[in-house]
């Protein structure tokens, strides 16, 4: 048993990643699926149920290596909350969708430059409508 | 100094995202919290905090359609018991506007984590509801740690007239 008078906070921290690092699985074996309900909720107009799914992806994605999703899920939240500067076109909120779906296309295999290069090509529009998004 | 033995701590996580809930107790537990449990319900939540003692509640605020603030109320209005009124709790929230925050300052709670939360920042807002615990407020108008955070650091006056003892003229 480790003697944990003489832990480091940075010690606790790297426990801590570890154990994060566990539940990694978890979290990406159901992000296509989740985000495959987002998109049919927001079809469906059901905003409460997409709103609920939004924001518990916004919530969780950034924990576990995915800070994008956190960043376009909490755009979606907003929007369907009329939390926004100006109303994004539905073309503009298609775009968005069909950046998330893809991004999490194949979650155990991420394209780090494909999403950094989606993203940025995606921020200007989510900005037009959210300005400090 | 910062905290670094968690080994005494009983925390008590109130999460209806199951996910989350479970996210959070990793962490806890990978820092080697004493006792941590995990409430579902506000229902639940209430029973512990009758029949345990704690050290720390980590509430979301949208537990039960928003009832998460409705918690820390009655916590901040509950008589002593195995707990008192005085009890650390942090608010974990996505929502971080400020018509949130200062929401949640009114309410009485101690720290507000943004989720998503890392490992580093549960550490932090932990050690300060714990061990850098504001003063304790209980008024009509508010029961709650102090809401203002820094103290305001004026030397005495050393001038000839301090204007902000004079009576008004």
């Amino acid at each position: 048993m480790d003697d944990d008078s003489k832990i480091t906070k940075d010690e606790l921290i790297s426990r801590a990643n570890a154990a994060l690092k566990k539940i990694v699985p978890e979290f990406v074996g159901n992000l296509k699926e989740r985000v495959s309900k987002l998109e049919t909720a927001i079809h469906k107009n059901e905003r409460e149920e997409a709103m609920s799914i939004a924001y518990d992806l916004e919530c969780e994605a950034a924990t576990f290596g995915w800070p994008r999703v956190t960043r376009i899920c909490k755009w979606i939240r907003k929007i369907l909350n009329g939390d926004y500067d100006n109303k994004p076109s539905a073309e503009d909120v298609l775009k968005t969708l069909n950046a998330l779906k893809l991004m999490v296309c194949d979650p155990e295999n991420p394209n780090e430059d494909r999403d950094m290069a989606l993203f940025k090509e995606l921020y200007p529009i989510l900005q037009k409508s959210i300005s400090d998004i | 100094m910062a905290l670094t033995d968690l080994s005494n701590l009983r925390i008590m996580i109130v999460d209806s995202n199951v996910f989350i809930a479970k996210t959070l107790f990793s962490i806890l537990e990978a820092f080697n919290a004493g006792k941590i449990i995990v409430c579902e319900t506000i229902e639940d939540a209430e029973k512990v905090i009758t029949q345990t003692n704690l050290d720390c509640v980590f509430i979301d605020f949208m537990v039960e359609d928003r009832r998460g603030l409705g918690f820390v109320k009655t916590v901040r209005n509950m008589a002593e018991g195995k707990n008192d009124k005085t009890l650390p709790i942090i608010l974990n929230t996505g929502l971080t506007d400020m018509k949130t925050i200062f929401m949640a300052r009114d309410y009485g709670v101690n720290e507000i984590i943004s989720k998503p939360f890392s490992p580093d920042q549960v550490l932090l807002k932990l050690d300060n509801a714990i061990n850098n615990k504001r003063e304790f407020i209980d008024m009509d108008e508010f029961i709650g740690p102090n809401r203002r955070r820094h103290k305001v650091n004026m030397t005495d006056w050393t001038g000839e007239k301090d204007r902000r003892s004079a009576k008004p003229e």
